[in-house]
């Protein structure tokens, strides 16, 4: 499970360097997403642009990472490929997050 | 993980044989069966890595029957779902066996079948859908979303539990030709 974070300013872009958040990695996914998170203040913003298959332990990851975010940070998402774009959707989990056409609109719009 | 054309009845004697031993070669499952349809069967290991790889056979298969990229997502992810499911929650606990999963192509689509000699389904039916409160970050579910996706996805889904092995059916209406008109 490779993540890669990048910090623009108050903005941290995490980056998914899988082509896969399935049930397969989600534990690991979680582990590592909450390690990264721990330390990190302000906004966060999953970059998904690799990512071309998640299933619902994956989704289920990516919601229980949000939900044990320390105050004051939030997790938003970018670069949503249709197919997991379309798994936000079916689950109405498109109306729980940020979501951002690529990571730069997203550290745009929080900068701006 | 063993993949085999099973054109009609023949049997290749050097197959694991178990899994057939349970259908009844007599009674095609699919509503719409063709008597000479083409049955795929895949068995696995129950384990998250064997389910991948499965995943990876099946769509690399159903892409050469012309499936567009929208009908090869549905179809992996409703496989994805159900087989998962066999690894985590029928076989969490038991001895673990096979799962065999079988489809063929009907004129309404894929008819899969998914047998797994684990666990019951819960009450011994299917989960009911994930229908939980959005408005607060607390009550937003982490799970759940699995069935939510097959129900939405699948068509005729079945579930029966028979000696001891649980029986999914379900249709996916892709790779429906000649619709227009």
């Amino acid at each position: 499970m490779n993540l890669v974070t990048e910090k623009h300013g108050q903005t941290t872009i995490i980056r998914v360097d899988e082509t896969r958040i399935d049930a397969a990695v989600a534990i690991k996914f979680k582990d590592r997403m909450r390690e990264i998170t721990e330390n990190t203040q302000g906004q966060i913003v999953l970059d998904l642009a690799h990512v071309d298959f998640i299933d619902s332990s994956g989704l289920g990851a990516i919601v229980a990472v949000m939900k044990q975010l320390s105050q004051g940070s939030s997790l938003d998402l970018a670069a949503l490929s249709p197919n997991v774009d379309k798994v936000f959707r079916l689950t109405r989990m498109d109306t729980v997050f940020s979501i951002h056409s690529s990571a730069e609109t997203a550290v745009k719009a929080h900068a701006g | 993980m063993a993949t085999q054309r099973d054109p009609g009845e023949r049997r290749d004697p050097d197959e694991r044989s178990d899994a057939k031993k349970q259908r009844d070669p007599d009674t095609p499952w699919e509503p719409d069966a063709q008597r000479d349809a083409i049955v795929m069967q895949v068995t696995l290991d129950p384990d998250l890595a064997a389910v991948r790889a499965a995943l990876n056979t099946i769509i690399t298969h159903l892409s050469q029957d012309g499936l567009d990229q929208e009908e090869l997502w549905s179809v992996e992810i409703v496989l994805a779902e159900a087989l998962n499911n066999i690894v985590l929650h029928a076989y969490a606990d038991g001895p673990a066996d096979r799962i065999a999963l079988t489809w063929s192509r009907g004129p309404r689509g894929y008819h899969f079948h998914v047998m797994d000699r684990g666990a019951a389904m819960p009450k011994g039916r299917l989960p009911l859908s994930n229908n939980s409160n959005l408005e607060h970050a607390q009550t937003i579910p982490e799970g759940g979303f699995g069935w939510f996706l097959i129900r939405d996805l699948a068509r005729d889904i079945d579930y029966r539990r028979l000696d001891g092995e649980n029986h999914l059916r379900f249709r996916l209406a892709v790779g429906i030709v000649g619709l227009a008109g």
